[in-house]
């Protein structure tokens, strides 16, 4: 025994020496000083001292201990939880056998029954073209409000643009419509896995062949539209019709991926040109401007016309009344006057002549002449004036 | 003892190797081939037809070998992706565009891969030179708006037709499944040019939507202004034709008065001038000889 020997105080179970133990120098544990170790020596020590703990102790039972560590550690290989979301594949020497639901399950363990595990149900995102923020830095996110058009032209900061410009999601999202025009995209492809035998055996880098069909897909989608057509028919239908063509071509791959969505974040002009398309929106409000103005001047002249016209009419109107009364008045006062004069004529004829003449001539300055004195030139002295200057 | 000890131990680390290198395991997504002294001599799961002399194991499974004198090469048996580099290809038109493909694969003979291409990478870089010179030779001389639009599917199968083609007589062991365009840029003048004229368009929408709305306000403001100039006009005739029968209705009343005596109304409506026409400081030359100074010069009233 080991601890029974007193001859080897300095060995350890493994043979050799233990640091400290003999001289000052360093010790590999493998023992010898100097020297590399020899394999024949490892290799004796190794067998002598195992030898020695074997042969001491009881040898077969031990190793019978250790066996069953062993095997149950091998055995352990074939343990696994499968959870809710997984599924697992289970090949016997490489060939698939079975599939195993959720749970704990027991195989046969490595390398004759090896297992892949995969989350099946759970959502898988891709996201291809610049995020929404980025592009709202220009104005331009036709996410939020519904799609109405934004007050105000922006200022586009070239250097911002030209960063953008560089990312590799904007180049991934700028693409050309049907008419040659830009349009920069930006969508999320959702997927999960259908087919897990497909997905793990027959398709290599399943992400990769999805990413590289949305992105081929929606340019093809994007090619065979005008402009117009793809901003305004819009999102749904766009990503209805490339989760239609990306599912036909993953499955002619046999992929096993199943594509749940396609979602368009955003369909927008290139931020380089924005300033222009937004003049288009500031183009309609100020037509409409003017259009109101123009309303507005008509809104307020009409009905100062028609009252200046009504006051006109008024006018004639009450001239014409007042001409009229006035008229009767004076027509009526004469009738009144002829009644009395038919009475006495000549009487009153006289009086009238007299009473008028007197008012008359009591106004105004007279010069009385004889009658012949009007051939010729009148012997007039105006002796009033002359004296009124002295 | 030690020795045995030792010996027990070697020969059974031998054993175990020899064992451990006596078989392979081929799994669901991959095919084997085996080699003796650098000669192909077997092929286990391969994913499509193999050229013929060589011994087939069908299917995934626990396969042997002769261990030391016998190796294998694993190869991939799934969809594989192939990366090109972007093509440029010139148009219709003289334009160049640049295109960028991928493509998917699949070694379907994987004895004649191993003589051919042997490996993943050199088969990347000789399929991709395929890739490349085929979407030259499809798309070059097309217009870009075919490219671009709905032909693109068409077009596609013809590039991966034409790739399989050249695969074929080159022997080298794959197929090609599908290749497809991921993007067609144009170069940067095309590009500039592009935004140009996409301002410009919407330039010009602007400037009609601005020149037909100003077109349409002044057309209301005229109209408004020709409305009013109506109106007043239209009033003043009415006012004229009242002011008229007005005055008409006057003439009438006098005439119907002053008819009763036309000689006295001629008194009476002179007498009311006289005294109506007469201001302070007027001069007027009297003859004594007027009616009104009659007794002036003779109490008589005679001449």
């Amino acid at each position: 025994m080991p601890w029974n020997d007193n001859s080897n105080n300095n060995n350890g179970p493994w043979g050799g020496n233990r640091p400290g133990g003999g001289g000052r120098r360093p010790q590999s544990p493998w023992g010898g000083g100097n020297k590399p170790p020899d394999i024949e020596e490892v290799l004796k020590r190794f067998g002598g001292g195992a030898g020695k703990f074997f042969g001491g102790m009881g040898g077969p039972f031990l190793a019978l201990i250790l066996g069953l560590v062993a095997l149950l550690g091998w055995g352990a290989t074939g343990f696994v939880v499968v959870d809710q979301a997984e599924r697992a594949l289970v090949m016997r020497f490489g060939e698939y056998n079975r599939t195993l639901q959720p749970g704990f399950h027991i195989h046969l363990p490595f390398p004759i029954e090896q297992r892949l595990v995969e989350n099946v149900t759970r959502t898988r995102e891709i996201d291809i073209g610049p995020p929404s923020e980025a592009l709202e830095r220009f104005n331009l996110s036709t996410n939020q409000r519904g799609g109405e058009t934004t007050q105000g032209r922006p200022t586009i900061n070239e250097e911002a643009l030209r960063a953008l410009e560089r990312t590799a999601d904007y180049q991934d999202g700028l693409m050309l419509s049907g008419d040659e025009n830009f349009v920069v995209v930006s969508f999320t492809i959702q997927y999960n896995i259908g087919d897990l035998r497909n997905y793990l055996f027959e398709i290599r880098d399943p992400e990769g062949a999805v990413r590289a069909v949305a992105e081929s897909g929606m340019r093809e989608l994007v090619g065979s539209l005008s402009y117009e057509e793809v901003s305004q028919a819009g999102r749904d239908v766009l990503g209805q019709d490339l989760r239609v063509l990306m599912q036909e071509v993953l499955d002619s791959y046999m992929s096993g991926v199943n594509i749940l969505s396609v979602q368009l974040r955003d369909i927008s002009y290139p931020p380089r040109v924005a300033e222009a398309f937004l003049d288009v929106a500031a183009a309609d409000q100020d037509a409409r401007a003017a259009i109101n103005e123009a309303t507005r001047y008509q809104n307020e002249q009409l009905p100062q016309a028609r009252a200046e016209a009504e006051a006109l009419l008024q006018e004639a109107q009450g001239y014409r009344e007042r001409v009229v009364a006035e008229a009767s008045g004076e027509a009526d006062r004469f009738r009144q006057v002829y009644e009395s004069y038919s009475a006495s004529p000549d009487v009153t004829r006289r009086r009238l002549f007299l009473e008028t003449m007197e008012e008359v001539l009591s106004k105004t300055d007279k010069v009385i002449l004889e009658s012949d004195a009007g051939s010729g030139v009148v012997p007039y002295l105006p002796l009033n004036q002359v004296r009124g200057s002295n | 003892m030690r020795t045995a000890g030792i010996l027990t131990v070697i020969l059974v680390a031998v054993a175990a190797t020899i064992a451990l290198n006596s078989y392979y395991i081929v799994r669901e997504y991959e095919q084997v081939v085996k080699l003796r002294f650098g000669e192909v001599v077997f092929v286990a799961n391969p994913a499509g037809e193999v050229s013929d002399g060589v011994a087939i194991g069908e299917g995934p499974g626990l396969y042997l070998k002769v261990p030391l004198i016998e190796n294998t090469v694993r190869y991939d048996s799934r969809n594989i992706m192939l990366d090109s580099n972007p093509s440029l290809v010139t148009v219709a038109g003289g334009e160049r565009i640049t295109v960028d493909s991928f493509a998917r694969y699949k070694i379907t003979d994987p004895v004649t891969f191993y003589s051919a291409l042997n490996n993943l990478f050199e088969a990347n870089s000789k399929l991709s030179a395929l890739v490349e010179d085929s979407v030259r030779a499809v798309l070059g001389g097309q217009s870009q708006e075919t490219i671009i639009s709905e032909e693109r599917a068409r077009l596609m199968v013809q590039i991966r037709d034409r790739v399989n083609a050249q695969a074929k007589a080159n022997q080298f062991g794959v197929e090609v499944i599908d290749v497809r365009i991921r993007r067609a840029d144009l170069p940067e003048a095309n590009a500039d040019n592009v935004y140009a004229r996409m301002e410009t368009e919407r330039r010009q929408q602007a400037a009609l939507a601005r020149a037909q709305g100003n077109e349409r306000a002044r057309i209301i403001s005229a109209e408004t202004d020709r409305q009013v100039v109506g109106l007043i006009a239209q009033a003043r005739k009415e006012s004229e034709t009242i002011k008229g029968e007005g005055d008409a209705q006057r003439n009438r009343i006098f005439a119907e008065a002053y008819n009763l005596n036309p000689e006295f109304a001629d008194f009476y409506r002179s007498l009311q001038a006289y005294k109506a026409a007469a201001s302070e400081g007027d001069q007027l030359i009297i003859s004594p000889d007027s009616e009104f100074y009659r007794y002036f010069t003779s109490e008589r009233g005679g001449r």
